[in-house]
């Protein structure tokens, strides 16, 4: 219920500035907004849409249904899902206080191209702001993407199999993998890009491949994205037209297979349609035309078998039936324009013009935003008890269906027009469409007024609601699922003392806001006023991780500690394990975006590259190698110890482990120093010192090396941790598992600087 | 200067498919949509009874698979967009391949915070106004010495991104004299939007003696 007021607060605030942008296109020449506020009103407005609005609403309803469909009391791990919503509570706040800090919210465009986003372009902390809030948001998703992936493998009910698990839930799967895979290209990028505006390092200005690096990295994120916000509506879609129609749906395995097998895996390599006149090569061109092609087919089963579902069926159409029928059509305009622009000859002509902003606004907006009305008519008798008014939710379906496409549909017929810009001349005759454009967007805003209403009826509820309204047969209508209706209260009573002690943890919220106070502080760096804020949010994080620590170390909140999965295929794996793994795997992403980055601008800049051997020294870098590789061998003994149940000999192996990691750091240090200050502790001083600011091969040096660094520093606190653990005795023959974890992330750290050492130090 | 002899100028081959898809696009989603309208009220429920999928599953009914269903209709999607790739390509060889030519004229094009720069072969360079001869071939060479740009011309479907340390080539012909518009398509700033230019397009004749009488 927080995410869903959460989401659609920021709902608020991006149609607000929709709202400020329709006013000033109404007419020709108009001087409502200037240039660069319009220009701020429209970046924002798609960062907040896309990022705080619709990818959060989506998770609103799985955090609250998905447990239900599968059986769980709750999500694996409930701290996570806490510190996820804190998290995307925070960030969204920091994008939105940018608008107040100099330099305003940034004004390049939600897409950010590069170097119209570096600092030269965009001066000042308030763009950076903005970005860092979204690093903050990357860090959000992927705390909640690995709580929802491990609870949906590890945390069904008995009987609960594969093939009974409801459609919703299948969805809210692919979705989460595909954030898993999506958002760590972004966070590479934007890791790139904040570096580049507060420390001057240079990647993304780099006047040869800087703009086209971030193009790859952008739409890597941004095409999947799309089928993040996409799917969660899609699966509500698919509830709403079984119970509507009254019959099972046609082809549901294969609509499973559709979406999970075709739709996730293909949407990963059809970023580069974005890229059609970027110059790429035409092969290039011909085959992401071809992978985008193939994507429709299985959006195409999909949308024909929701058709197909319809034929034969006994359909009521109740306000839920009618948004999700309401999605469908708005999809499939928006899926044919689709069509047309995955050719890379059409795409010529409608490139950047208003065509492209009505595809999106029907796929994306308006196929999302409907499915989701949908999910919420559907759902909220179950989620507060109550029944809506139904003469309400109809008004309010009318009223939006109509105005949406007044709204959008002529800005097909304005594809002359380029995106973007605040005014537009007398003599170009846009001037009718954009005005029949805006009233749309002014009656779409007003139809939203009785969706509000009709939440608070349902809220303070007038009309009582029973069990299971719509003669539903997922598990979260029956009698006995959790939840308001017909079964315990999820939080207050009923034995629940331990799950209503986990969700008190004040650690996610001191986390969260450290995290916010730390990356502000980073933002305002820019302006010389940072480093308070910065030291105040890294103590803030230092004593939320230490807390959570210590909790744990006392075992002061409970966790309930359920044993391995016992369904395929997480049997036999613990739900803790299950979640390192996806955690491990997206900062595999993480390090592959940023070694990618790598490699792609030193291909691009090609000879002006020091040799190897006169920066880096490869002995220093060799032994270093050793060090690490040698502590990943005492990781090993360590947990050889650990399964001895040998407490002396896992704090030896434990504590050499922690001296091999603090020597590869320091030994790292001092090459810095001998890099930065020249003072030739390891290798004879360079002429001159070797800066992140010096150019590209020092950013993407100190940055991927500084990255790795970090881990391995994390590494360190865990390892004291695992120390700590061990003297208390509760590292123990039968508990050894943080030590197998330890060793499985150390693993990973060696492996990163295992593809670090020779593109650094080698060629 | 001699007209080259040309079949189709590559931004009408981008128009033509641009309708061609969307006529197409019009016919598919009218039919699915019609069709989805009508089933909508054709299995509208009437009464109250026996609707839900609960009293469907008290029933004897078998749920019905569904496969065939969507694997015929997947397979009809893959014959259209098989078709749509093959006129994609054919269009492709005539907007990515320039005829060979000896008259061809090239310009080099460069998009600055606000405004775009053309330079001519002899190094005469002029902003925001691009003549050219009707009927030539003409290569743009296209690149930005600041921030992202997007050079298109409204009206002749054509477009093509003007971006830092890169140089992208479009090539144009244009048979009959007249104007258009040149525009920004990617936001570049405060100016994007006003960053517009005109395209003159003038008879082989004029052109000549336009390009002759410029200074340097
Ligand atoms: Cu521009």
């Amino acid at each position: 219920m927080l995410y869903l007021v959460t989401s659609l607060y920021f709902a608020f605030v991006g149609g607000l500035l929709a709202m400020t942008m329709r006013v000033q296109l109404s007419v020709p020449s108009n001087s409502f907004l200037q240039a660069d506020a319009y220009n701020a009103a429209v970046t924002m407005h798609g960062l907040i849409m896309i990022l705080w609005f619709l990818s959060p609403l989506g998770v609103a309803f799985a955090n609250y249904i998905v447990p239900l469909q599968i059986g769980a009391d709750d999500l694996a791990f409930p701290r996570l899902n806490a510190l996820s919503y804190w998290l995307y509570l925070v960030s969204g706040l920091m994008a939105v206080a940018a608008f107040v800090v100099p330099g305003g919210a940034f004004n390049g465009g939600w897409t950010a191209y590069a170097p119209l986003s570096s600092a030269q372009y965009t001066p000042g902390p308030g763009p950076t702001l903005t970005f860092t809030g979204f690093v903050l948001l990357c860090v959000s998703i992927t705390v909640g993407s690995i709580n929802f992936i491990t609870t949906i493998l590890s945390k069904r009910a008995p009987g609960m199999t594969w093939s009974k698990l409801p459609i919703f839930t299948w969805f809210t799967l692919f979705t989460q993998i595909l954030m898993l895979v999506a958002f760590p290209s972004i966070l590479a990028g934007l890791i790139e890009l904040i570096s580049g505006r507060v420390l001057n390092m240079s990647y993304l200005s780099a006047s040869a491949g800087g703009a086209l690096l971030w193009d790859n990295l952008f739409w890597f994120f941004g095409h999947p994205e799309v089928y993040v916000v996409l799917l969660p509506a899609f699966g509500a879609i698919l509830e709403i037209l079984a119970v509507f129609t009254g019959r099972p749906l046609s082809g549901r395995n294969a609509i499973i297979v559709a979406a999970g097998f075709l739709v996730v895996p293909l949407s990963i390599f059809v970023w580069g349609h974005h890229m059609f006149v970027t110059g790429i090569p035409a092969v290039e061109r011909e085959a992401f035309t071809a992978t985008t092609f193939a994507i429709s087919v299985p959006f195409d089963v999909m949308v024909l078998s929701m058709i197909h579902t319809l034929a034969g069926g006994r359909i009521r159409l109740k306000t839920p039936m009618l948004f999700a029928l309401g999605a469908i059509i708005v999809f499939i305009i928006g899926g044919i324009t689709g069509v047309m622009l995955a050719s890379f000859i059409v795409d010529i002509a409608l490139r950047g013009t208003y065509f492209v902003v009505a595809h999106f606004h029907y796929v994306m907006a308006g196929a999302t935003i409907f499915g989701l009305y949908a999910a919420t008519y559907y759902w909220l008798p179950k989620m507060t008890g109550h029944m809506y008014s139904e003469r309400l939710g109809k008004l309010h379906f009318v009223l939006s269906f109509i105005s949406f496409n007044v709204l959008y549909f002529p800005m097909y017929f304005l594809y002359d027009m380029p995106r973007r810009i605040f005014t537009y001349s007398a003599g170009t005759g846009w001037g009718s469409l954009n005005m029949i454009a805006s009233v749309g967007g002014i009656v779409f805003a007003l139809a939203q007024i009785p969706f509000l209403v009709n939440i608070l009826i349902a809220v303070y509820g007038r009309i009582p609601s029973v069990a299971n309204p719509w003669g539903a047969v997922t598990p979260e209508w029956k009698p006995l699922a959790l939840g308001p209706i017909g079964g315990l209260p999820k939080t207050e009573s009923g034995g629940a003392s331990s799950a209503h002690e986990q969700t008190m943890s004040q650690r996610p919220i001191t986390l969260a806001i450290g995290g916010a106070v730390t990356l502000t502080g980073l933002a305002l760096l820019q302006i010389g006023v940072g480093v308070p804020f910065m030291l105040a949010g890294l103590f803030l994080v230092a004593w939320a991780v230490i807390g959570w620590a210590m909790d744990d170390l006392r075992g002061s909140f409970k966790v309930p500690e359920d044993g391995p999965g016992e369904k395929w295929p997480a049997a036999h794996v613990s739900k803790v394990k299950l979640g390192v793994w996806t955690f491990l795997s997206s900062e595999v992403l993480v390090f592959g975006s940023l070694l990618a980055s790598y490699v792609y601008i030193r291909a691009y800049t090609g000879a002006d590259w020091p040799a190897p051997g006169t920066i880096h020294p490869v002995m220093v870098g060799a032994v270093n190698t050793m060090v690490l590789l040698t502590s990943s061998l005492t990781a090993l003994l360590a947990l050889r110890a650990a399964r001895a149940g040998d407490k002396r000999q896992i704090l030896i192996w434990m504590g050499l482990t922690f001296v091999l990691g603090t020597a590869f750091l320091v030994i790292k240090g001092l090459e810095w120093s001998d890099l930065l200050f020249l003072t030739s502790y390891l290798s004879p001083a360079l002429s001159k010192p070797f800066t992140p600011s010096s150019g590209l091969p020092g950013s993407t040096y100190y940055l991927t090396v500084g990255l790795h660094a970090a881990h391995v520093f994390g590494g360190l606190m865990v390892m004291l941790y695992i120390i700590r653990r061990t003297l208390a005795g509760k590292v123990t023959k039968e508990n050894h598992r943080v030590v197998e974890l330890f060793g499985l992330y150390w693993a990973f750290v060696d492996i990163v600087w295992i593809f670090v050492f020779p593109l650094f130090y080698l060629v | 200067m001699e007209p080259v002899y040309l079949l189709v100028e590559p931004q009408v081959a981008t128009g033509d498919l641009f309708r061609l898809f969307a006529e197409l696009g019009t016919i598919v989603g009218a039919v699915v949509i019609g069709y989805m309208v009508y089933n909508m009220f054709r299995y509208r429920a009437k009464g109250d009874d026996g609707n839900t999928l609960e009293d469907y599953y008290k029933g004897e009914h078998k749920s019905h698979g569904g496969w065939r269903y969507a694997v015929i209709s997947g397979a009809f999607t893959s014959v259209i967009l098989i078709t749509l790739f093959a006129l994609t390509m054919n269009a492709a060889a005539v907007v990515l391949h320039p005829p060979a030519s000896n008259d061809t004229i090239y310009v080099d094009v460069t998009g600055h915070q606000f405004y775009w720069n053309f330079t001519y072969p002899d190094g005469h360079s002029q902003i925001d106004n691009l003549t050219l001869p009707a009927g030539a071939v003409v290569v743009l060479n296209v690149t930005s010495t600041d921030v992202f740009h997007s050079f298109g011309i409204a009206g002749l479907d054509l477009k093509i991104d003007a971006i830092p340390g890169r140089v992208n080539t479009v090539w144009l012909t244009v048979p009959t004299p007249g104007e258009y518009t040149i525009r920004c398509y990617e936001l570049c700033g405060s100016g994007h939007a006003l960053m517009t230019g005109k395209l003159y397009v003038v008879s082989p004749s004029t052109y000549n003696q336009w390009y002759s009488s410029l200074p340097g």
